[in-house]
């Protein structure tokens, strides 16, 4: 919950502000209600002397008219005499002169002679009405009393359940004949009046009358009914004595702070309680606004700070949003979008660095996408970029049904160039190379360089039967030096074509048969070639071969087929070569062209030579037995001149089958010796020390180095078939073939001509002095039963007669 | 002074008389002080009424007072108003035994009135409400009021005699402090009674201030 900053400071905010104002409020509403509490105790106590101040001024008032009848002659006469008449009348203008409700006569032993509130209607006419019995008695003869002792009495009193302020003043003629009682009646008129003319402030005032048994009666009061009954009801547990103590009574809803007052009374009296009340509520009414208005005030300063916080919250946050998504856009990858925050702030700046950050974090993404994609030598597209590009293309073409061509450059002797003037030369040189290379193409056209030593090109297609003319001016520019660092440097190079469709429908297709292309291209002069399925050995169906090829000498399906080697001079059959044949079980007839490179770069030729090495030996040594005495010439490859075990597994071969070292030929190329000169010539050595026949095979096509002729233990040369071929129809070829001869014999090696396939070259060696020949002049190789009869059978048997040779 | 010396020559004139008793009466208040003012008189049982005296009691008015405060006197005897004061008074009573009213009058009028009825009258005067006295009539020439120190002595006869008590304060509704006293011929006869009285206030003379406060 509250996740958001902005909420969670909104809310800070606004529970602050409602405590304080909480808090505020109600210290004010408690100040409040203490003043008002204490103002009222002080109002109530001021009140109560108030009455207290009125009972004593109208009693004066009453006591001073009283005083004045009590003591006029006249009417002490009337009372003295008993003048009953004079005496009412004169009584009843004295309640009416002091507006006294009730004016009583008593006389001596508290007798009552006469009394106005007898009879409301006698009142009212007038007329004192007697108290009808002769022994009707005042009730209170303690105020008579002590009217006599002291001129007058003053005390409340309950009579005829009515509350009076009641006044006793002596009649003295001259000793007291009689007293005057003047009752001012408490009724709401007095109360009324109290409260209305004397209280300075509103105040409710009760007077209750209890006969004793605790029980209070209203007597009046300015409280409504319902409040001054329940007033009374609980006014029997008030300590009495405690008057001037202010309480608070609950009555109906309103809370009344009250002074509760036992007023003195003379014994008989019933008590009287007078309550004098504050309305707390009444009180509180004028605050009800300021209470009201402090809490419109709080709402409406609430709302200001609920949106005010909300806005400065925003103000805070806002930012610190846009650069949260800001940051959620970098991780996205998106750079572009800038945070606009126009402050001049932290958050400005910090919005600020964020751009910077973003850009330099596009830059530098920028420079590591180019660098992945680029060349850093010659700032051309590099192999991963033309890919891309290539493959982008290929889905283009495929669409618009247009052709491409992929042109891959090799540079030749870029490894030389670089160890021999060092890499900054390599650089610049590849640099200028590119630098050509752009400017011969068109711009829409793509160069990159794809490898150290090779450079690629993405040309639309020419088709497969026109080479672009492009290429020629690649070449072309390759015929100058190229001049770096002060070197003059004269660079080769080589290029293959690939297209789509014809020749791959994928970029890596397309490359690796371009690349393909380039071997093809380096068997050509002129250094180009267009990709072709025929010439692969990279075609996917070798590859299916191999596993095939392991199969294949498991089960069997290898043969070794024998072509005859002669002796030139007698023209018989002394050798034999065993040349490998696979007849595929679904293929047919595999020549060994299509397998023996692919068993090379596998690893498997080890495992050929070795079936090779036993069936030719098993074969040597079976017709040896059977009387056919002649060599037999075995091919080793590179791989084999690597392995150290060659002399020793020849050796237990030759011991397996019974057969002779001399009867074994080991035919090696001078390449083949050239992959590991060291390794080889330990391996040959070793087989020369055990009295094999080393020849070197091939010879006149690769190095053939004289340096290496001379140090390789070999006995035999085998003169190219490509030289000997058109050896009766080439000059050139019989002084090549003649000076091998010669050379060969120079050294003290023996020579033998491969490729002998008519009479005429046979008779030119011969005449050459060559000692051995091999060819279809003699024979095809066939496998070994038919070797067996033509061996026995064929003019070049040496067990016939040498006179038909010339046949 | 005056009044103690009436009472005195009042005294030796019955201790002339030969065969003649005494009662000694000391009266007291209930609380124990001696009453002054007190009127002890005693009533013979039988025998004639004695003729009241010719010659005129006096009750004068000086000073805005009634003098003396209490004037007892025997049944049928005239009482004269002297005013000594520069002023009218307006003597009146109301007493059931007497009312009378002595309108305005000087120094220089004479003024009697015969009290025929025992009891009390109480004295006042219109003008002057502070003024208080009271005139008390007796059926019997043996009586005597009491001094400051509470004492009446008075000679009487030998005989038999119902003795009483009055003061003006005196609270009625007490207790009967009447005697049966038989006075034999120059016996002395005591008269000890206590009486209560209304308040200590009252038994003030009159005139005080705080009287004329109201």
């Amino acid at each position: 919950m509250f996740k958001r900053f902005q909420t969670k400071l909104v809310l800070f905010f606004v529970a602050l502000f409602a405590v304080v104002q909480a808090f505020s409020y109600f210290t004010v509403e408690s100040t409040v209600r203490g003043s008002i509490l204490s103002e009222a105790r002080n109002q109530l106590s001021k009140a109560f002397e108030v009455f207290a101040n009125n009972v004593e001024d109208t009693t004066a008032a009453v006591a001073e008219g009283s005083t004045i009848l009590a003591t006029d002659f006249g009417f002490r006469q009337a009372v003295a005499t008993k003048d009953r008449p004079t005496i009412m009348s004169a009584l009843n203008n004295l309640g009416k002169r002091i507006n006294a409700d009730r004016v009583i006569l008593v006389g001596i032993d508290n007798v009552v002679i006469g009394d106005t509130g007898m009879a409301s209607d006698a009142a009212a006419s007038g007329n004192i009405v007697t108290m009808g019995t002769a022994d009707a008695k005042f009730p209170f003869p303690e105020m008579i009393s002590q009217a006599d002792d002291e001129g007058r009495a003053v005390a409340i009193t309950v009579m005829d359940q009515q509350i009076y302020q009641t006044v006793v003043v002596p009649i003295r003629a001259p000793v007291t004949i009689a007293s005057i009682v003047i009752g001012i009646e408490i009724n709401n008129a007095y109360v009324r009046k109290l409260v209305d003319k004397k209280f300075t402030v509103p105040l409710d005032i009760t007077f209750a009358r209890s006969d004793g048994d605790n029980i209070w009666t209203v007597g009046t009061t300015t409280l409504k009914q319902d409040m001054a009954k329940q007033l009374v009801g609980v006014l029997g547990s008030f300590n009495a004595k405690m008057s001037d103590a202010a309480r608070t009574i609950r009555l109906g809803d309103g809370d009344f702070v009250s002074l509760v007052s036992t007023l003195a009374t003379p014994p008989n009296s019933p008590k009287v309680d007078a309550v004098i009340q504050y309305s707390l509520d009444a009180s509180l009414l004028p605050f009800d606004m300021l209470f009201v208005t402090l809490i419109g005030l709080t709402a409406l300063t609430l709302a200001v700070t609920l949106i005010g916080s909300f806005v400065i919250a925003g103000g805070v946050s806002k930012p610190i949003r846009l650069l949260d998504t800001a940051a959620q856009r970098i991780k996205s990858g998106n750079y572009t979008e800038k945070v606009t925050l126009a402050q001049k702030d932290e958050f400005g700046r910090l919005s600020d660095t964020f751009n910077q950050m973003m850009d330099g974090i596009a830059q530098r993404e920028a420079k590591i996408e180019y660098q992945s994609l680029h060349d850093p030598a010659t700032e051309l597209p590099n192999r991963l970029s033309f890919e891309r590009k290539l493959s982008t293309a290929i889905s283009e073409a495929e669409a618009s049904q247009q052709a491409l061509s992929v042109y891959l450059v090799q540079i030749g002797r870029f490894s030389e160039i670089n160890n021999t003037l060092g890499h900054d030369v390599g650089d610049q040189m590849v640099r200028k190379i590119g630098e050509n290379l752009q400017r011969i193409i068109k711009q829409s056209d793509v160069v990159s360089r794809h490898s150290s030593s090779m450079f690629a090109l993405l040309l639309p297609g020419a088709g497969t039967n026109n080479v672009n003319p492009i290429v020629e001016r690649i070449l072309e520019s390759f015929d100058e030096p190229i001049s770096v660092g002060g070197n003059t440097v004269d660079v080769t190079a080589w290029i293959g074509e690939a297209c789509y469709p014809e020749h791959g429908l994928n970029a890596r297709m397309l490359l690796q048969r371009a690349d393909t292309a380039i071997f093809e291209a380096k068997k050509t002069s002129r250094h180009y070639a267009l990709y072709n399925a025929q010439l692969d050995p990279y075609k996917p169906e070798r590859l299916s071969m191999m596993g095939e090829l392991r199969a294949g000498i498991d089960r069997g399906e290898f043969r070794l087929y024998y072509q005859p080697k002669i002796d030139i001079a007698s023209e018989k059959i002394t050798a034999a070569e065993a040349l490998i044949r696979w007849i595929h079980p679904v293929r047919g007839f595999m020549p060994p062209d299509d397998f023996i490179p692919l068993a090379e770069q596998t690893g498997n030729i080890q495992r050929l030579t070795s079936w090779a090495l036993d069936t030719a030996i098993a074969q040597v040594a079976a017709w040896k037995a059977k009387g056919i005495d002649i060599k037999v010439a075995i091919n080793l490859s590179a791989r084999d001149l690597n392995n150290r075990n060659l002399p020793l597994e020849v050796a237990g071969l030759l011991t397996k089958h019974g057969a002779e070292i001399k009867q074994l030929i080991l035919e090696i190329t001078e390449s083949a010796v050239m992959e590991d000169p060291k390794q080889s010539m330990e391996v040959l050595s070793a087989l020369n020390a055990m009295g094999a026949i080393l020849s070197i095979d091939d010879y006149g096509t690769g190095y053939s180095s004289m340096s290496y002729l001379k140090s390789l233990p070999v006995q035999e040369i085998k003169i190219d078939k490509s030289f000997v071929l058109k050896l009766s129809s080439n000059k050139g070829d019989e002084i090549l073939v003649r000076s091998t001869i010669d050379l060969g014999h120079n050294l003290g090696l023996k020579v033998t001509a491969e490729g002998v396939e008519d009479r005429a070259a046979l008779d030119i060696l011969k005449s050459f002095g060559c000692e051995t020949g091999q060819g279809y002049h003699v024979s095809k190789p066939v496998p070994a039963a038919d070797f067996e009869k033509f061996f026995l059978t064929s003019r070049w048997s040496p067990t016939s007669q040498p006179t038909q040779a010339a046949q | 002074m005056v009044r103690f010396g009436s009472v005195f020559l009042l005294a030796l004139s019955w201790l002339s008389a030969a065969s003649a008793g005494t009662i000694n009466a000391q009266i007291n208040s209930d609380t124990g002080v001696a009453v002054a003012n007190a009127v002890v008189y005693a009533v013979p049982a039988a025998g004639q009424p004695q003729p009241a005296p010719s010659k005129p009691a006096l009750m004068a008015q000086e000073n805005q007072q009634f003098d003396p405060y209490v004037l007892p006197v025997q049944v049928g005897t005239a009482v004269e108003f002297p005013n000594h004061d520069s002023f009218r008074h307006h003597v009146y009573s109301f007493s059931s035994s007497k009312p009378f009213e002595l309108k305005l009058f000087g120094g220089t009028e004479r003024q009697v009135v015969t009290f025929e009825k025992e009891g009390v009258v109480a004295l006042g005067c219109n003008i002057h409400d502070n003024m208080l006295g009271y005139i008390f009539v007796v059926p019997t020439p043996y009586f005597a009021k009491t001094g400051e120190n509470g004492k009446a002595v008075f000679n009487l006869p030998a005989g038999a005699y119902t003795v009483k008590v009055w003061h003006p304060t005196q609270k009625s509704g007490g207790a009967d402090t009447s005697a049966m006293l038989n006075i034999s011929a120059d016996g002395a006869s005591d008269y000890k009674v206590a009486i209560a009285l209304k308040s200590e206030r009252k038994a003030k003379k009159p005139g005080a201030k705080d009287e004329t406060e109201y």
